[in-house]
């Protein structure tokens, strides 16, 4: 019992902890690893293409405003050419002729020109229109005047200058006859970084110019005026081909930068975007895929704890039946070698036994002789040898019995109707049994088809069954006798008894030779290991169910045919 | 009733001269032989009538010496007394040789009475 008791806690263990487990966490690993492995790949994916958008974006507005403002610039500069080209040098350096072009100009491209100049070479003014009083101011240091007398036509940096209003500075040489002369405008720097300032795409994006050696043309995002230098390190201003774009991270700030240079290598056009405003979307995405996912796994994980469940339950049942055929294994086994040992020890005990029998028989032959039959003790000793003999007979009793239970099977196998078996050994107690007010009651299955078997082995085994079923109700009580037809060619027979009961712990050792509850000498304990011989010779199986103070059932499984090995031979 | 002459053949000593008194007590005439090949000499000797077998033996088997013995005495019934489990009466080789088999140790007033019984039937042929 102890063991049957340790071998289930072993197997519920090993199941319901270790095993779950195992399932619990490969099935969610998987599940979880599968699941990221998803996420991951789709957000890599959308990532890299939302980087690709944007950068895109960024080059795309980059190229649009270098076109926009080289446009303006060129535009403006060509007027100035066309203006020059147009009016006479002797014309436009008179005051009048300069303001009503001022005034057109101003007019035509609405207050970007602050004030209009016509200039000798030595940097002098001949005619200026505007609302300073520019007219004594000599430009010949003005770097912007070294560059016109060279290249024709110059776009100045922007800067401050005197008037402390940053604005740059347009100016145009041209030759009539043996006149050179230059037209310069100042343009209104503001006006003109309105054009820059005023980009805006996203929510942070933003566009600056730099002028090439590092002075900000425009204002910066970060709060530098137009002319402060740009922060060291801030700005790579070196030149290259086309357009640069990277990501960075500055002043805690993560974002994209595309550039380009602009004004024939002069000014730096910059487009800046932050990260978190071009993966706007995407985080909010990440935030939605990661509460899909999350429910995904929980979905996942519920599904994996109720087929766990199940299959836990399926496992357990088939433990189950596993262990109790592993039981019935083992009580055959155990009775096999049980048989087998005391078989053997039967054997040995005989010739001893036999010799007990026959000297303490010699012995009252001789107590018989006439000249015996004087002495005082005669009667005592003929008392005592009876007794002997009487001893050895119940000792030869057990030993042929035990003889019995491992006898080569001699069967002689007919064919059997069970119900009328059952008739007739129920016949041979049920006149006794009625004294006892014990009640037969009979069940049997009326199409139950004729078996193959040993009718007198069979029938011993159902009369040691009903003795056994009176002994348990001793008076008063009802023995019940049922047959039924199987499905599967073989018949059930069960008795049972409303008596006392077998307790637990007697149950499973019921079968085991010489295992009695019955005072020493009522009973060898051989009587239901015999059975238990019998049924499994016979190619059945007898099962016992107990419950104490309800009665037992014995059922008895018999196959219509005796199976190949309990053949006669 | 003339005496029948009985062989009673066990490898235990004790048992053989006990059986062997209180038959030869009851006017049996008793050759107690403790092996199967002495108890084939002895029945060459004498005309036995009656031959009490037991199964297991050193040497020759009680099967095979009831064999033997049926073999050269056809006439000759043969009791055999069987300890265990392992003689089977029922063997297509003994079963008509035999004429009866005794679970072993058996009570000495049935085993009287089938020594009786053969004789009459030995008588009977």
């Amino acid at each position: 019992m102890g063991m049957h008791m340790k071998r289930k806690e072993r197997a519920a263990s090993v199941y319901s902890i270790r095993l779950r487990w195992h399932i619990i966490i490969s099935y969610c690993l998987a599940a979880v690893i599968s699941l990221a492995l998803i996420a991951g790949i789709i957000y890599f994916e959308y990532r890299s293409s939302v980087n690709e958008r944007a950068t895109a974006r960024l080059v795309s507005v980059v190229m649009e405003h270098k076109g926009t403002i080289e446009n303006f610039l060129f535009e403006l500069a060509n007027t100035m050419r066309m203006v020059t080209l147009l009016e006479d040098f002797d014309n436009l350096r008179q005051q009048d002729v300069l303001e009503q072009v001022y005034a057109v100009l101003e007019k035509e491209y609405d207050f970007a020109f602050e004030d209009l100049g016509v200039l000798d070479l030595d940097g002098n003014h001949l005619a200026y229109v505007g609302p300073y009083d520019l007219m004594d101011r000599n430009y010949i240091q003005a770097e912007w005047f070294q560059d016109v007398l060279e290249k024709e036509m110059v776009i100045s940096n922007v800067f401050l200058g005197f008037r402390q209003a940053p604005h740059f500075i347009i100016a145009v040489k041209q030759t009539n006859g043996q006149d050179t002369w230059i037209l310069r405008a100042t343009v209104n720097a503001v006006k003109f970084a309105s054009l820059v300032e005023y980009v805006r795409f996203g929510r942070t994006g933003f566009a600056y110019i730099v002028s090439h050696d590092g002075y900000y043309q425009t204002r910066s995002r970060d709060g530098y005026r137009v002319m402060d230098h740009v922060a060291p390190d801030h700005l790579d201003l070196e030149f290259f081909e086309g357009v640069n774009f990277w990501e960075l991270k500055q002043d805690q700030r993560n974002f994209f930068r595309a550039k380009t240079w602009i004004k024939d290598n002069d000014w730096l056009l910059v487009v800046e975007q932050d990260v978190d405003d071009i993966y706007g979307e995407l985080y909010l995405l990440r935030q939605n895929a990661l509460i899909f996912f999350a429910l995904g796994g929980i979905l996942l994980l519920v599904l994996t704890l109720m087929t766990m469940k199940l299959l836990l339950r399926k496992v357990k049942l088939i433990d189950a039946e596993k262990e109790l055929l592993d039981e019935q294994l083992i009580q055959s086994h155990k009775l096999a070698s049980i048989g087998q040992l005391s078989a053997g020890i039967a054997h040995e005990i005989n010739n001893p036994l036999a010799i007990i029998g026959e000297e303490s028989g010699w012995m009252q032959d001789i107590l018989k002789r006439e000249n015996m039959q004087g002495i005082p003790e005669h009667d005592e000793l003929t008392d005592s040898l009876r007794e002997i003999n009487q001893q050895a007979g119940r000792c030869r009793k057990i030993t042929h019995k035990l003889l019995s239970f491992s006898r080569k099977m001699d069967a002689t196998i007919r064919e059997v109707d069970m119900n009328q078996l059952m008739d007739e050994v129920a016949a041979l107690r049920e006149r006794e049994a009625g004294l006892s007010s014990i009640k037969f009651i009979r069940d049997y299955d009326q199409d139950l088809p004729m078996i193959h078997t040993d009718s007198s082995q069979v029938r011993q085994v159902l009369f040691n069954l009903i003795n056994n079923a009176m002994d348990a109700i001793n008076k008063n009580g009802e023995i019940s006798l049922s047959t039924k037809k199987n499905k599967d060619k073989s018949i059930t027979v069960t008795i049972s008894d409303t008596g006392m009961g077998i307790p637990q712990e007697n149950l499973t050792r019921i079968f085991d030779p010489f295992f009695t509850t019955k005072e020493p000498g009522k009973g060898t304990g051989l009587g239901l290991s015999i059975c238990h011989g019998i049924i499994e010779k016979l190619g059945g199986t007898i099962f016992v169910a107990s419950k104490v103070g309800e009665g037992t059932t014995f059922t008895i499984r018999l196959p219509l045919e005796p199976s190949v090995t309990v053949a006669d031979d | 009733m003339s005496n029948p002459k009985v062989l009673l053949v066990d490898d235990e000593e004790a048992l053989l001269t006990s059986l062997q008194r209180r038959l030869q007590l009851r006017g049996f005439n008793v050759i107690a032989a403790n092996r199967g090949e002495s108890a084939l000499r002895a029945a060459r000797r004498q005309d036995v009538d009656v031959a009490v077998i037991d199964v297991k033996m050193p040497g020759m088997s009680g099967k095979e010496l009831l064999l033997a013995l049926k073999k050269e005495h056809p006439h000759i019934q043969i009791i055999v007394q069987t300890g265990h489990g392992l003689f089977d009466p029922r063997d297509k080789q003994v079963a008509d040789k035999i004429f009866s088999c005794l679970a072993k140790p058996c009570d000495f007033s049935v085993l009287k009475q089938t020594i009786i019984d053969a004789y009459n039937k030995k008588k009977a042929l």
